[in-house]
């Protein structure tokens, strides 16, 4: 009887211990799959992602695919992942990159740590500042501007092989006066062409290419003028840098030489130069009583203050390159009485974002702007907005037209990167800059 | 008091049962408790930094709703997989969207079915570069330098060859009719040609009678090439050379066990190649013991960049038991095995999981930068000599291939020795 009741309480209690085991397996289950809504687990099943229960896969987030992804690499790959960071930072650059948008960048720890410093007024390099500007129409809108590389001509053969590869020149956007760069007489507008000896990979030499080899089909050129631009290209792409890399040689760094051979318009021009540091106080009074203005926090406190008991006031807006959205609006409730200053567009076909100054200052006095073709993005809207309502004359040259609002975000391993969120519009029906002894109409 | 212990053992056995029901999802895939599981579970929020899923959810978020254009959210999901995998700087281990996932394993199970030659541009059609012995079109009639000017009645002037390949191929055991025009004939030719399936010569030799130099190359390493190599090489030894070439250039590789076959007629029970995986995995090939062929000249093995996986291999073996000269310019620099692992919505991940080594113990493993640009890898040619484009080279050529003519320099000048 005794022995009997062992052998139920064993049993049974094996049972249980079974039972429980499926039960956390169930559990198991519960975790990854039913509560889906709330933790947005996919649906995937034992083996990682090899095996599905979901036919069409579209349940679950982008972020649960990457997780997946993770741990299978984690699993299997041939050497242990050190650092997870730099799978998810290598995922977002290949994002960015996918939107062949040359506003849209990815910047890794070295090169977002001197862009920064860069926003600090801290010039890494040769104290330049560098824009990607992409041949054909999607420069069309910039040409007008001073981004101009000349827009090709819509439905050519040349426009068609353009599309077909992309790569952007690097252009010069801003020369911090007292630069090396500065000292050596490069402008903004020269496009870098080679890095010490390193060709800068751009579409020209690609189209010359593609074109040689069609014409040599075509049976227009014969078999060793083929050759010659084949070992043009052989030569330059044995020693190339891509646009990110060249960007990096010449804003990176704090000592050290650097040689660029730099392209004006048809001319090239050569300059040695040693990196170093150079400074420019972002938000100062200078000497001659104008204010530079950067957008960046507290610059709102700053100009307030600044501002107080004056009827006239000059703010020098060139070199002005980068600056926050968020800095802009608090700025702008300092220096602007209430109103709608223009707005913001995107191609997503959503509805354009007024610009507005909710309070206000209703007593801000008449605004004198210095600008040049180094006054972009932030500086330029802030420059547009004002003169837009009859509240400050520009005084320089042309603007960089560069008006596209962007997102600059941080990312846990140091990287980071840069993504236009729209385009600043405002109605004004002529933009007129105030030259030293004219006065320029643009449209 | 025993009885305590029962239950407290009872409890225990329980506790540990439900644990390894709830990992028994991890432990069966290979890795350790899932701490996300676990955490969602026990209701823990990660106080930490944000993991890497959360900080691409939110970039993905980001680009998705904020860009200023549209995208589609396929697209930009398939772009950050395939930023995930190329992080690891790893030029083998890939993603595979679904469309282009179906065409790879198209390719690589590929049924493809023709006539058996190689064709290229003329004027007036298409002109057969090559015609292989075994193939249906040679029993047909068709031979090099035969230019076809017509398929099924279409004439194919000013076509290009592509799209006349694609006319010739079709469905295996169907016909196609070939309008042929053969040098010194008046009449074009008819050819009724039966579709099928086409095993291309991996290996083919020449002999250079004024150099008395054997060449042999080598196009990739599948099943018949051990015994190509073999008929081949036995060609050659009938013309007594001072020396051998062994061209693998532009060899992408293939069977590694046909890679060990080939070696064994260099090096009997030897070592060929180490395969190293995570957790231990260890597996070493060897070459066969009985296989040797008296080599009674100099060997050069001529590679380029282009030479990878078991063609390197080749090679490289050669090379470290000092059975050959590698000359050229350094190969690819493959050294690891995949696997492909197929996932949920029918895309796929091609993951490197383990590691070729060289008798040597060298690495050859080719390192790339973010942009994936050689930096480092491949195995170094004692020889190096860059192919020169400007004279139109011809693979095998010595007349314009001007590493052939390095390589066969280098041949007469071990045999002299």
């Amino acid at each position: 009887m005794k022995g009997m009741n062992r052998t139920v309480v064993v049993l049974g209690g094996t049972a249980l211990i079974a039972f429980t085991a499926v039960g956390g397996a169930a559990l198991r289950d519960w975790v990854d799959l039913g509560r889906r809504a709330e933790a947005e687990m996919p649906n995937f099943s034992g083996v990682g992602l090899v095996a599905s229960t979901d036919a069409n896969g579209a349940s679950y987030t982008a972020g649960d695919y990457f997780y997946q992804l993770m741990r299978l690499l984690k699993r299997e790959y041939v050497e242990p992942i050190p650092d997870d960071q730099k799978l998810a930072s290598g995922a977002i650059r290949s994002m960015i990159g996918s939107l062949n948008d040359p506003k849209a960048m990815f910047l890794d720890k070295k090169q977002f740590a001197s862009f920064q410093n860069a926003r600090a007024g801290k010039y890494e390099g040769i104290g330049v500042e560098v824009v990607m500007v992409m041949r054909g129409a999607a420069n069309k809108q910039a040409a007008k501007a001073s981004d101009s590389e000349g827009a090709l001509p819509e439905g050519t053969a040349e426009e068609a092989l353009v599309s077909r590869v992309r790569v952007p020149r690097l252009m010069v956007s801003n020369v911090i006066p007292g630069s090396p760069a500065a000292k050596a007489g490069v402008k903004i507008g020269d496009v870098a062409y080679e890095i010490d000896s390193h060709w800068v990979v751009n579409t020209d030499l690609l189209i010359k290419f593609q074109k040689a080899q069609d014409d040599f089909k075509a049976k227009k050129i014969t078999y060793s003028q083929l050759n010659l631009v084949r070992k043009e290209v052989r030569e330059r792409t044995e020693r190339a840098l891509l646009p990110m890399r060249a960007m990096e040689r010449l804003v990176t760094g704090t000592s050290g030489k650097v040689k660029v051979v730099w392209e004006r318009g048809t001319e090239k021009r050569t300059t040695d130069l040693t990196k170093s540091v150079t400074a420019m106080s972002p938000m100062t009074v200078l000497p001659n009583g104008d204010l530079r203005l950067a957008f960046q926090k507290g610059a709102d406190a700053w100009i307030a203050k600044e501002l107080q008991g004056k009827t006239k006031v000059r703010i020098d807006l060139r070199n002005n390159t980068h600056g926050d959205f968020e800095s802009l609006k608090a700025v702008l409730e300092k220096v602007a009485p209430k109103g709608t200053y223009g707005q913001f567009v995107t191609a997503r076909g959503s509805e354009p974002t007024n610009l507005v100054v909710a309070k206000g200052n209703p007593a801000a006095p008449k605004y004198e702007l210095l600008v040049d073709s180094s006054t972009r993005g932030v500086a330029e809207m802030f420059a547009l907005a004002l003169q837009s309502k009859g509240k400050a004359t520009l005084v320089g040259s042309l603007t960089g037209g560069d008006r596209t609002l962007v997102d600059i975000v941080p990312l846990p391993d140091g990287s980071g990167y840069v993504l236009p969120i729209g385009e600043y519009q405002v109605n004004v029906t002529s933009t007129k800059v105030v030259m030293a002894d004219k006065t320029e109409e643009v449209r | 008091m025993k009885t305590g212990i029962k239950y407290v053992a009872f409890a225990v056995a329980a506790l540990s049962a439900g644990s390894l029901g709830f990992a028994w999802r991890d432990l069966q895939s290979g890795s350790g408790v899932d701490s996300r599981a676990v955490n969602s579970l026990l209701g823990v929020k990660n106080a930490k930094a944000a993991s890497p899923e959360q900080v691409f959810q939110q970039a993905y978020n980001q680009i998705r709703f904020k860009y200023s254009r549209q995208v589609k959210p396929d697209d930009l999901r398939f772009a950050g997989m395939q930023g995930l995998l190329s992080s690891l700087g790893d030029p083998h281990t890939l993603y595979f969207p679904p469309r282009a996932a179906q065409l790879f394993s198209e390719e690589t199970t590929g049924n493809f079915f023709g006539v058996g030659a190689r064709l290229s541009d003329d004027a007036m059609g298409v002109r057969a570069a090559a015609v292989f012995e075994d193939g249906p079109a040679y029993a047909a009639g068709l031979r090099i330098n035969d230019v076809i000017i017509a398929v099924d009645g279409k004439k194919v002037g000013g076509m290009p060859t592509d799209a006349v390949v694609l006319l010739i191929k079709g469905k295996e055991g169907t016909f196609v009719t070939l309008t042929v025009a053969k040098k010194g004939k008046q009449q074009p030719v008819t050819m009724k040609i039966k579709r099928a399936r086409i095993v291309a010569p991996t290996v083919e030799s020449k002999f250079f009678e004024d150099s008395k130099v054997g060449y042999i190359a080598v196009s990739q390493f599948a099943e018949p090439t051990t015994m190509q190599f073999d008929r081949e090489l036995d060609k050659v030894d009938r013309k007594s050379p001072k020396g051998l070439v062994i061209d693998m250039r532009s060899n992408p590789g293939g069977l590694l066990d046909v890679a060990a076959d080939m070696l064994s007629r260099f090096v009997a029970d030897k070592v060929v190649v180490k395969m190293v995986g995570r957790n231990g995995f260890n597996e070493t090939v060897r070459s066969a013991s009985n296989e040797v062929r008296p080599f009674g000249y100099p060997v050069v093995v001529l590679m380029d960049e282009n030479s990878a996986s078991a063609a390197e291999i080749f090679a490289g073996v050669l090379r470290d038991y000092n059975k050959a000269t590698l000359v050229g310019t350094h190969s690819y620099g493959k050294s690891s095995v995949q696997n492909v692992f197929p996932l949920v919505d029918k895309s796929s991940a091609k993951v490197t999981i383990a590691k070729y080594y060289l008798p040597s113990g060298d690495d050859i493993g080719r390192k790339v930068d973010q942009d994936g640009i050689y930096i480092d890898g491949g195995l170094k040619p004692s020889v190096a000599v860059e192919l020169d484009l400007d004279k139109d080279p011809e693979f095998g050529n010595p007349k314009s291939d001007n590493q052939l003519q390095k390589a066969i320099e280098t041949v007469l000048k071990q045999a002299r020795n």
